[in-house]
């Protein structure tokens, strides 16, 4: 049953592009990486960790006074981009019976399990703290959001490896749309900067070399693309009814117009062209939107050879292969945040939308000419209308999601 | 109770709560400070590390105000050792 329209009132985010909506709408535009070496971290097997690391994050800003001990990483990056989300809506009450949440996350507790570990095994007797488990399950974020904003609807943790993010707005909106609840805040959110975490990573051999600049690393869609960067962070929207949004006079960011998801039900690690193709044709059967209507896709494109071949191809078999498609991957500066990556670029998505403005791939100068002709957007952001945009999500698991966006 | 013991335990429940030590009185409620359920285990296990005692399960739910904590704390000592009484 579909009787409602979803719209987004509110948008927030903490990223390497700082933990302002204004720092990451500068990167962004500007195609300005937040791309640092690690030089603290010491990781098995690699000499020159880089990642796209937060760089200014105080939780005390969202959270002050409180004990954190028991508030996990993640959850403090949720908080604070939700924060963010709820001042834009005007929603800093919300206490809601029928208001939810749903969350994406990757790796969940990966760092405060990996900190236990660590301790426990280089001290001989010592033991993990009783904070350790409500700290590392990977619900910590979506409880930790219900009980600070009284949201007692539905309560969401969803793990879809690089897909966490895309997936949690979806079945959000899907659940606004059918009217079981009639707000939720939904996004993603990981914390994966760890030792273990990039050595493993390191291990599957798609990690992009850190070179003389790690700002340059990531560089999707380019023709000596190397793969990608890790990242962190957190991306929270707030979607409600069209209508409740009318009556409040909240401003509508943009309408959640559709959303697809399916399984390649193959290989673990390489994607499937037809699985790609699939995916994006039920998110816009579900928009009711036809493929020359979009105008903008923010790509998945993590900067390896093969998600940025097959994406490519299916974009251009789905939408058309035309100069006149924008496309761009966002992850060149926010690195690959995992879980928060699909939140992170339907935030992108939502203010090119509004602000008419489409950002660049940074680090794109020579695209890779075996790729179908789009209209890759490289050196500067491009300015213009546009009335559907897409935001895609490709998963480890061969797990897809694609968002469809409208402008208001 | 003794005056190392008031301290010590006063300063790790102050610390997890992240108030002044003086707000810790020997008689206020933990739970009318701000310590949750999660919070009173965190404190025991920090109790527990600082003082070199193990606090039985049973006990735990006795840790309602600093007083009646050094009291356990007190008493948990003198049984580990008690050639030192």
């Amino acid at each position: 049953m579909r009787t409602r329209r979803v719209a987004v009132t509110g948008i927030g985010q903490v990223s390497s592009l700082g933990s302002s909506l204004r720092s990451f709408a500068d990167a962004l535009f500007a195609g300005r990486p937040g791309v640092v070496r690690l030089s603290d971290l010491v990781v098995p097997g690699m000499a020159d960790p880089i990642g796209a690391r937060i760089p200014d994050f105080d939780p005390q800003r969202t959270l002050p006074g409180r004990t954190l001990a028991t508030v996990s990483r993640t959850a403090q990056y949720a908080h604070a981009a939700a924060v963010q989300a709820l001042g834009m809506a005007r929603l800093e009450r919300v206490d809601r019976p029928r208001g939810g949440v749903s969350v994406g996350t990757a790796f969940g507790g990966i760092l405060e399990t990996e900190e236990t570990y660590r301790s426990c095994l280089l001290n001989p007797g010592s033991r993990p703290k009783p904070t350790t488990i409500p700290t590392a399950m990977a619900n910590a974020p979506a409880s930790f959001l219900a009980s600070e904003l009284r949201l007692k609807g539905p309560n969401l943790t969803l793990a879809v490896a690089c897909a966490s993010g895309s997936h949690a707005i979806g079945e959000a909106f899907r659940i606004v749309r059918s009217g079981e609840a009639d707000l939720m805040l939904a996004g993603g959110v990981d914390a994966p900067l760890t030792p273990i975490v990039l050595a493993a990573w390191n291990a599957m051999r798609i990690l992009a070399p850190a070179g003389s600049n790690p700002a340059c690393a990531c560089r999707p869609f380019s023709a000596d693309r190397k793969g990608i960067v890790l990242g962190e962070g957190a991306a929270f929207l707030i979607l409600e009814t069209l209508e409740s949004a009318h009556e409040r006079g909240a401003s509508i960011l943009a309408e959640i117009a559709g959303y697809g998801r399916n399984a390649d039900a193959g290989d673990l690690t390489h994607p499937d062209p037809e699985g790609v193709r699939a995916c994006l044709a039920l998110a816009l059967e579900d928009a009711q939107t036809r493929p020359e209507d979009v105008h903008y896709v923010n790509a998945h494109g993590t900067g390896t050879p093969i998600n940025d071949r097959v994406e490519a191809e299916a974009l251009a078999a789905v939408l058309g292969a035309r100069e006149s498609l924008l496309v761009s991957s966002t992850k060149a500066v926010h690195g690959h945040a995992m879980g928060a990556s699909g939140a992170l670029e339907a935030v992108a998505t939502i203010l090119a939308l509004q602000e008419e403005r489409f950002p660049p791939t940074a680090n794109l100068h020579e695209p890779d000419l075996a790729l179908p002709r789009l209209g890759y957007i490289r050196g500067g952001e491009v300015r213009m209308k546009a009335d559907h945009a897409l935001s895609n999500s490709f998963a480890f698991g061969g797990n897809n999601a694609v968002l469809v966006f409208r402008r208001p | 109770m003794t005056h190392e013991t008031f301290e010590r335990a006063r300063g790790i429940i102050a610390r997890y709560l992240n108030v002044s030590p003086e707000s810790v009185g020997p008689d206020i409620a933990l739970a009318d400070l701000g310590l949750d359920s999660l919070g009173a285990l965190e404190v025991v296990f920090e109790i527990e590390e600082a003082f070199h005692i193990s606090i039985p399960d049973e006990r735990v739910a006795q840790f309602t105000t600093l007083r009646v904590a050094c009291d356990a704390i007190e008493a948990l000592r003198r049984d580990a050792s008690p050639s030192a009484s």
